[in-house]
């Protein structure tokens, strides 16, 4: 079975095809991601919206094959990277990375910084110690850490720094595709505005495509081309980021939308405060899994939902999305 | 002058001392609170807004921390003139604080009904039927039902924790409620019912709140007025119109550069962080504690003191170059 | 106390300076009396072990019937044994044979116990659960008996000691390590080694281990005190080092007989097991503290 013959014709860099991944527990099988269909296109940043529990995390995971995913397909520039293993997985680690939340645990805290962000090139056993350095200077430079920090610490540098030198190890291996999951949530306002600019520049330079994990909308609406919004291991509504902040048509889309606290003082929103909190995510019933919670639910919610592209690339996941929304 | 003020903080400081160095956390604070307000403590980690909370309930960890002078009046009483006895008597009864990492703010044996009537308890002179009638109402008043009376906290998600705390913290009917990072560890949708129901209990008690926060977004929905802190100073003080409307200093405007803007017609495609780090609390650098990071500075913001100046009405500032970006 | 965690140690204009962890945790353990009297003791000890064969008064095995059994004198400091021998003599050769024994004796059992608690905590499951099992058995037993056991089973001798006793250190070191090892593993730079391309055993063996490895040296040093006693008591019962090696345990079961009338033949090596117990576990103690991370400024 040889990588050529899986080829297949996809739409975008990453593609994923009914994606499903459970994890055994005591009370039950979790559906972490139950059942996931999305497209990355190149060069692009698709932004992963959720509250914590739905699954966005895993989602990520999966994608690099940190947990193998239950069912379903993952494919990578026309390759199934599902279920890859050794030599076969290295290679499509070297083309995609992860970057994680917290930058304080996220290092090795007995690694100098040359150290971490040199770990994925000495791995590849193909470079000499002097083309090693080089590519850690470089790799410095680009992501802005100053040189006198290479033989620091992570303990010894502030949130924002370790984070650059996260998306530097990240980097080291030239990637295409970058997960990064909630990569500035553990960083303060001042901060995080500079690692976001420099997470948009490295895409700019080398057209890299990102999945973007968060649970800040206005974040997400910053940096994304396109956003998918998932509720309890499942999307309810993938759309242009643009347009999503315009029209939102999903029940728990809206609701999500005006939770935000503005800053606007002047302009209040109207705000849905919802009933209840998240439901589990251990053996749910088929139905529409907001529906517990959604003001709209009536008998046919309990059906299981599908995708629907209600406007072009607008696509939402509830039965009555036409009755609810009245411009649709 | 002080007896008309509800809460009064005069030019308080606070150091932590180590026998390795000296953290200079709060830096000469001062303000005024009336009855019924809220107000936004908004700052980055380690400002030393949460230092200023415990500096006012009294309860700063000694050692490390040291109050170096200063005065706070509740009421009109100087609190750390107050013998350990009053101050137990306006701790919990009068002044109540909700802490940042509320989760572990539950003891996980007692089941949480008990735990409010505890607090009750203590402060109706040991009564037990009407604590428990108390802790009954107090937990239907934040949307649980009486029936989870006798759960234990590991049986309820973290919005249900939250609202306990914030039972705890309110069963006492206190008139003034620090509240740290309230919301901060919760999901948006969570964090807005939880905000929804401080905001309809405070107006029904008349509770004066002290919010800490680092969400301007936050500050926008709950408070009535602003105070910016920047390493252990007050930077900006106003109202939110004031300071929403009208940012004067290069700080607090940098705060709101820095936000990823959610208004639908904007389309820059960069943020405009601020420049380099927030000072080290143990050097911190002379005259303007911002200096360093700001674009406005001039040779004699690098020297002495900065007075506090009154630029508009109800708006002070500490800076000798206000700007005003709208 | 959160907003001093966080505190941003390095402006812009502050050059970072190299701190190397075990300066820093020497630092630390110096501002420690009890550490510092530990460590001064251990290093006595050290020394006089090393450099026993030429510092010595008298030859530790040579008998001189003449002067048996006599007390502590200016001639003999700690008096002389039945046949005759030197006990100070005795005592500081026989600090090779107890040091080595106890030193060893912890490093074999912690070398064992780290493979074998490392790969049960990394790879989890059930792998795990069939590892920890058997560590229970060998938990189950007192540690004393085992060590019995053990001996019996190999014959007394200086190296068969070592092997009794540091099979019974095993499976406490193993346990220690798999749990610092679950609690690293659930860190996300060791998901972030893997994502790297870190081979498992790198992955063990760079990430893990280091980091799980400083509540091992505490334990370790408390560890070599343990043995030592062990040593003593498999001696005193005749099944460890065999006499004439003035091995200070050997030396202790030798002496029992004349307990009453000539107690010094007793109370001098009894001493000496003694203080370098007392020693590794002063420096244990002080380890411990000057390694906690709560303690770090």
């Amino acid at each position: 079975m040889t990588q050529v013959e899986n080829k297949v014709e996809t739409r975008g860099l990453v593609e994923m095809k009914d994606l499903k991944k459970y994890f055994k527990s005591p009370r039950g099988t979790v559906h972490a991601v139950d059942g996931v269909n999305m497209s990355i296109a190149k060069g692009t940043t698709m932004g992963v919206v959720g509250e914590s529990g739905c699954g966005k995390s895993t989602l990520g995971r999966c994608l690099i094959n940190m947990h193998p995913a239950t069912s379903g397909k993952i494919y990578f520039d026309g390759e199934d990277v599902t279920g890859l293993k050794g030599a076969a997985l290295h290679k499509y680690h070297s083309r995609a990375q992860f970057i994680f939340q917290d930058p304080y645990s996220s290092l090795n805290p007995r690694y100098t910084v040359q150290q971490s962000i040199s770990e994925p090139l000495v791995n590849e056993k193909k470079y000499s110690k002097s083309e090693i350095d080089d590519r850690t200077v470089e790799l410095m430079k680009m992501v802005g850490v100053d040189m006198r920090f290479r033989n620091s610490y992570p303990h010894e540098m502030d949130g924002g720094r370790r984070q650059r030198v996260v998306i530097a190890r990240a980097l080291a291996l030239d990637p295409e595709f970058i997960v990064c999951d909630e990569p500035v949530s553990a960083l303060d306002v001042s901060i995080q505005a500079q690692v976001l600019n420099l997470l948009m520049d490295l895409q700019d330079q080398k057209n890299l495509t990102y999945m973007f994990i968060t649970h800040d909308m206005s974040v997400v609406r910053h940096i994304s081309d396109d956003i998918s919004v998932m509720y309890l291991g499942q999307l309810v509504e993938t759309s242009p980021s643009k347009e999503l902040f315009i029209h939102h048509y999903h029940p728990y889309t809206k609701a999500l939308l005006s939770a935000i606290p503005s800053t606007d003082i002047h302009h209040k929103m109207n705000r849905i405060v919802l009933k209840g909190e998240l439901t589990s995510p251990i053996d749910p019933p088929p139905g529409c899994r907001f529906a517990s919670r959604c003001m709209y639910a009536e008998e046919k919610c309990l059906e299981p939902q599908v995708l629907e592209e209600v406007t072009p690339n607008h696509f939402v996941a509830c039965c009555r999305v036409h009755e609810v929304n009245e411009d649709l | 002058m002080s007896e008309d003020k509800f809460l009064k903080v005069e030019d308080l400081n606070v150091h932590y001392i180590t026998t390795e160095q000296d953290v200079f956390a709060v830096n000469g604070v001062s303000f005024e609170m009336t009855r019924g307000k809220t107000l936004g403590l908004v700052g980055e980690t380690g400002a030393g807004k949460t230092t200023i909370a415990r500096a006012i309930l009294g309860i700063l960890p000694n050692p490390p921390a040291k109050v170096m002078g200063g005065k706070i009046y509740f009421e009109g009483r100087n609190i750390f003139e107050l013998s350990e006895k009053d101050m137990l008597d306006i701790r919990g009864n009068k002044i109540t604080m909700i802490f940042q990492d509320s989760m572990t703010a539950l003891n996980p044996v007692i089941t949480v009904g008990e735990q409010i009537a505890e607090v009750v308890e203590l402060h109706n002179g040991g009564d037990k039927a009407a604590a428990k009638q108390r802790a009954i109402e107090m937990l239907e008043t934040v949307g649980i039902p009486a029936e989870r009376y006798v759960e234990y906290p590991h049986q309820f998600s973290g919005g249900m924790k939250q609202r306990v705390v914030i039972a705890i913290a309110l069963a006492c009917e206190p008139s003034l409620l620090l509240a740290d990072e309230p919301t901060t560890a919760l999901d948006v949708t969570i964090q807005a019912q939880v905000l929804e129901l401080m905001k309809e209990l405070n107006e029904k008690n008349d509770t004066t709140t002290i919010l800490i926060t680092h969400d301007l977004g936050v500050v926008a929905e709950m408070c009535d007025e602003v105070a910016v802190i920047y390493a252990g100073q007050i930077i900006e003080h106003g109202s939110l119109e004031e300071i929403f409307d009208y940012p004067m200093h290069p700080y607090t405007n940098g705060l709101f550069g820095a936000l990823p803007s959610m208004k639908e017609d904007e389309n820059d495609d960069r943020l405009h962080p601020i420049a380099g780090l927030p000072p080290d609390p143990t050097h911190l650098p002379e005259g303007c504690y911002f200096s360093p990071r700001c674009p406005y500075v001039t040779e004699e913001c690098r020297h002495g003191d900065i007075p506090v100046t009154e630029i508009r009405p109800g708006h002070q500032i500490k800076c000798l170059h206000p700007q005003e970006v709208k | 106390m959160t907003e001093m965690k966080n505190n941003l140690v390095n402006t812009d204009d502050v050059v970072v300076k190299k701190q190397n962890q075990f300066v820093e945790v020497f630092k630390r353990l110096r501002q420690r009396p009890s550490a510092m009297v530990g460590l001064t003791l251990l290093t006595i000890l050290i020394l006089i072990a090393l450099l026993s064969p030429w510092i010595i008064p008298y030859n530790y095995a040579k008998i001189d019937v003449l002067n048996a059994n006599q007390p502590p004198s200016s001639a003999h400091w700690f008096g002389t044994d039945q046949i005759g021998r030197d006990i100070l003599s005795r005592c500081m050769y026989g600090a090779r044979y107890s040091l080595t024994l106890g030193i060893l004796a912890t490093l074999i059992g912690t070398a064992i116990g780290l493979v074998f608690g490392s790969i049960a905590g990394y790879f989890g499951g059930k792998t795990d659960d069939i590892m920890m099992r058997i560590t229970d058995v060998f938990e189950s037993i007192p540690g004393m008996v085992l060590n019995i056991a053990v001996a019996c089973a190999v014959g007394p001798g200086f190296f068969n000691t070592i092997w009794a006793l540091s099979i019974g250190g095993i499976s406490g070191t193993a346990r220690m390590i798999r749990a610092q090892i679950l609690k690293i593993r659930s860190q996300e730079f060791i998901e972030a080694a893997e994502v790297t391309n870190c081979s498992t055993t790198k992955v063990i063996i760079k990430h893990l281990l280091p980091n799980a490895i400083s509540p091992t040296l505490v334990g370790m040093a408390m560890g070599v005190g343990w043995h030592i006693m062990g040593a003593a008591g498999l001696s005193y019962l005749g099944l460890g080092v065999q006499p004439p090696t003035p091995e200070w345990g050997a030396m202790l079961a030798d002496a029992r007989a004349y307990l009453a009338k000539y107690p010094w033949m007793c109370i001098f090596p009894g001493v000496c097991i003694m203080i370098t117990v007392l020693s590794f576990n002063l420096m244990g103690d002080g380890l411990r503290d000057a390694m906690d991370p709560k303690l770090k400024k």
